[in-house]
């Protein structure tokens, strides 16, 4: 679910890898960046963290299959997956020490945002498309996600993305401030450069 | 006998526009038409007169390529434009504002107080006068997106009539979250989130929802609603 990745000086990359669902969150997604968050926060070797998306895509959102009313997973296992989302997105990415970077190609939606809203800086390919397309589904966006986003987004574009759920491309996120650099190619190396000079 | 304070073609498909401006001759509203009252008055009035009406899905604010936002008497705006803050960010419905050309500086807060705000983006050489202080919309951060005049009204329609579209439940209370949850504190965030989806989910059961339909496509791999129109 997760592609790890440490280089020798000190920058974990965090690889959403379930590319088949544009990276959507799954139950098991959802488990593996609470781990990798859990042992990050306290592993001094690990200077920046760097968020990716394989496949393309930085992140679908949540995976509505598994989240849904209708979902067949478990009971047990989705109570423990919601516990684990809420507890990465509102206490171990804002509250980790390492900085944290992103690199976004492709989709990066809804349940995706609050990672790009917790980092330092994002870089994002020309032709991203961000949103939060919850009220596509009838859905109201999650309290954390709008807090999370709207802490560094300018209330416009919040109020634009969460009511008419389209996507935003990568410049005119940058002009409402979610995105620090768009690049034409290769956010990645980008975002890891970022890292590296910080 | 008319029983809504607007005319009946104001009200398209769950859309309703309201024309700011200060010439009540170019406001198509039955109800501003009707009355004598200030422009604030009249606009206050209808906007309490329609906050309970379902039937109105979303509101236009507009002005006329033609017009400026203005004509509003410094007296009248110190009192007033509060009161009309308050009124429309008291309103359940999204708010599209339409702004062609120039803004007053003293219209703004009320645009501000709008949702979305769409703006021409050809500005003409602002004319300062002494009683009517003109800005330049480039140099503002009100505006949500610009458009060339020609396409700003069926921008603004088309994303109008998007929004009346959605499930009209989920759509107030996305616009209730945008609007409260920064004065919600992190440790808070998990209920705030929890009773609004419980409360959503209790008005939107056994009524035809917009919800279930876009699920069923969703799941049918039909639609893909992150995808956008």
């Amino acid at each position: 679910m997760l592609k790890i990745e440490d280089t020798v000086d000190g920058i974990r990359c965090v690889g959403l890898n379930r590319p088949d669902k544009r990276n959507a969150i799954g139950v098991e997604m959802t488990l593996a960046l609470e781990e990798i968050l859990l042992k990050t926060q306290s592993d001094p070797a690990v200077k920046a963290i760097v968020f990716h998306g394989l496949g393309g895509h930085f992140c679908a959102g949540m995976d509505m299959k598994d989240f849904f009313d209708s979902s067949t997973r478990p009971a047990e296992l989705l109570q423990r997956a919601r516990k684990a989302t809420e507890h990465w997105r509102i206490e171990l990415l804002r509250q980790i020490p390492q900085k944290i970077f992103s690199a976004v190609e492709g989709y990066c939606l809804g349940g995706g945002l609050p990672i790009v809203a917790a980092s330092t800086a994002v870089v994002a390919q020309r032709d991203a498309k961000l949103g939060l397309p919850e009220i596509n589904f009838g859905f109201v966006p999650g309290g954390q996600i709008i807090k999370a986003v709207g802490e560094v987004m300018a209330p416009r574009g919040l109020a634009y993305a969460a009511l008419s759920g389209r996507p935003f491309n990568a410049e005119q996120a940058q002009r409402w401030g979610l995105v620090t650099k768009v690049v034409e190619s290769d956010p990645l190396q980008h975002a890891l450069a970022l890292a590296r000079a910080t | 006998m008319n029983a809504q304070p607007y005319a009946p073609a104001d009200l398209v498909d769950g859309v309703l526009t309201i024309y700011w401006a200060s010439s009540k001759k170019t406001n198509p509203s039955e109800l501003i038409r009707s009355t004598n009252a200030s422009p604030f008055e009249n606009l206050m009035r209808l906007l309490s007169s329609v906050q309970a009406d379902e039937t109105v899905q979303v509101i236009v604010l507009r002005n006329d390529a033609a017009q400026r936002v203005e004509g509003l008497e410094a007296n009248a705006v110190e009192k007033m434009v509060p009161q009309v803050v308050l009124h429309l960010s008291q309103m359940p419905q999204p708010i599209v504002a339409m702004v062609f050309g120039q803004v007053q500086e003293e219209a703004i807060p009320i645009l501000q107080a709008c949702d979305i705000v769409l703006a021409s983006s050809e500005v003409s050489p602002a004319k300062d006068t002494q009683d009517v202080k003109l800005i330049s919309q480039a140099s503002s951060d009100w505006v949500t997106l610009y458009f060339p005049a020609t396409e700003l009204e069926a921008q603004t329609y088309k994303l109008a009539h998007e929004l009346a579209t959605k499930d009209p439940l989920a759509l107030r209370f996305t616009k209730k979250t945008v609007q409260q949850v920064g004065a919600v504190s992190w440790d808070a965030i998990l209920n705030f989130t929890t009773s609004q989806q419980a409360e959503i989910k209790s008005l939107q059961a056994g009524r035809p929802s917009a919800r279930a339909l876009a699920i069923e496509s969703f799941l049918a791999g039909k639609s893909k609603p992150g995808a956008g129109a």
